[in-house]
């Protein structure tokens, strides 16, 4: 009969039949259902409660944890929130200085080009040779064009020198000299001074 | 397979389950959410250095304001014109000079866009421009002077000369020159509404 059913029994005709389909529980434990509690199957159980056990301290754990963040997003996101009609405002303010800046900035370099075109066309004026006369000057954006009449040759050389004083970064460079046709030992004369350089 | 190996087995199946249905998904919401409340706290704080300077930008604004108040920036482009022409006409009567022509110049503010350097596409014009020039005659001097005076006029303007000729004829025994000049009168933008479209 073996260790898992008593002789006595089967000899006094209790037991007349037996079933040897095994109940889920011990199926799954590999245990004849009248032992199925036994050690290795209490064993088992307690090994998955206890993984159960755990898991749901897991979840427990982590369930307070995500709370806890929502917690502090949700004051941080008030502050984030109080802050942001001051915060807005300072932006509004940074552009609108940026702006005003911007314009300031441009208005003096306005100013001061305009100032410097002057001064130059002032300095050329004063400083022309004694018997150099211009009659037309066109001020390019990169080059500048002067048209004029000189009583010697050499004070040409001496006006292109002293356009290379005035703007030391810049090349003047005479474009023709001629003789003027209605007065004597007159000469014509074309100074291209090129100041983009 | 033996009952050991098969309570192993449900046990590690449990815990498995236990990891992967509880703590991975809680996991990936708490490292969410402590990204958010990084974000949260780096937004607090650029608002809080943002807000702590409100004072001093304010006080900034004030005084960039002051220092443009002398400029007249606002207003129509007529106005502007205008009151451009009224200081160049008081100037002119001051030093003796004729303006003998005024001309709207489109071309002047055109060519000055595209010899400025060049600025980020998106970046807009500091300054609406209205070109203006103006045929000048007087002492050589005195043209030098109407162009500074006006670049410290009121209106904004950029301004530059773009030729000076002898005038053949004297006047008052002075030499006179024509100058053409070129005024770039500066003015603020207008504020264009956002037309909002219609929805569909």
């Amino acid at each position: 009969m073996g260790d898992r059913v008593r002789f006595e029994s089967v000899a006094r005709g209790v037991v007349t039949k037996f079933n040897y389909y095994r109940t889920t529980p011990g199926r799954l434990f590999g245990t004849h259902p009248a032992l199925w509690w036994d050690r290795q199957c209490t064993i088992g159980a307690s090994a998955i409660l206890a993984a159960f056990a755990l898991s749901a301290i897991m979840w427990i754990i982590q369930v307070r944890r995500v709370a806890l963040l929502d917690g502090q997003l949700t004051v941080l996101q008030v502050r984030a929130a109080a802050e942001e009609p001051a915060a807005d405002r300072a932006t509004r303010l940074s552009a609108n200085i940026a702006r005003l800046r911007r314009q300031r900035d441009e208005l003096v370099a306005a100013r001061r080009e305009t100032v410097e075109q002057t001064n130059k066309i002032a300095l050329i004026g004063n400083r022309l040779p004694r018997q150099t006369w211009l009659s037309a000057l066109r001020a390019g954006t990169a080059r500048w064009s002067l048209t004029g009449r000189s009583a010697r040759l050499t004070e040409l050389g001496m006006l292109l020198r002293t356009l290379h004083e005035i703007d030391p970064k810049s090349d003047a460079h005479l474009v023709s000299a001629t003789a003027d046709t209605r007065h004597e030992r007159m000469v014509e004369f074309v100074i291209s001074w090129d100041r983009s350089l | 397979m033996n009952a050991a190996k098969r309570i192993t087995l449900v046990t590690g199946v449990v815990m498995l389950g236990g990891y992967f249905l509880v703590f991975r998904p809680a996991e990936a919401t708490i490292a969410e959410r402590s990204l958010d409340i990084e974000r949260q706290t780096d937004l607090i704080e650029r608002r809080t250095t943002a807000a702590r300077g409100g004072p001093a930008l304010e006080r900034e604004q004030r005084k960039l304001r002051n220092e443009l108040t002398h400029v007249h920036l606002r207003g129509d482009r007529a106005v502007l014109v205008d009151g451009f022409l009224i200081a160049a006409a008081a100037a002119a009567a001051q030093r003796d000079i004729h303006i003998t022509q005024v001309a709207a110049n489109a071309s002047t503010a055109i060519q000055r866009r595209a010899t400025a350097p060049a600025q980020p596409s998106l970046a807009p014009a500091t300054f609406d421009e209205v070109a203006l020039d103006l045929n000048l005659r007087g002492t050589y001097a005195d043209i030098l002077g109407i162009v500074r005076d006006l670049t410290r006029s009121t209106t904004a303007a950029r301004i530059s000369i773009d030729s000076l000729t002898r005038y053949d004829r004297r006047v008052n025994e002075r030499t006179q020159v024509t100058a053409l000049i070129h005024a770039t009168l500066l003015r603020e933008h207008d504020e264009i509404p956002p037309v909002r479209p219609r929805p569909t």
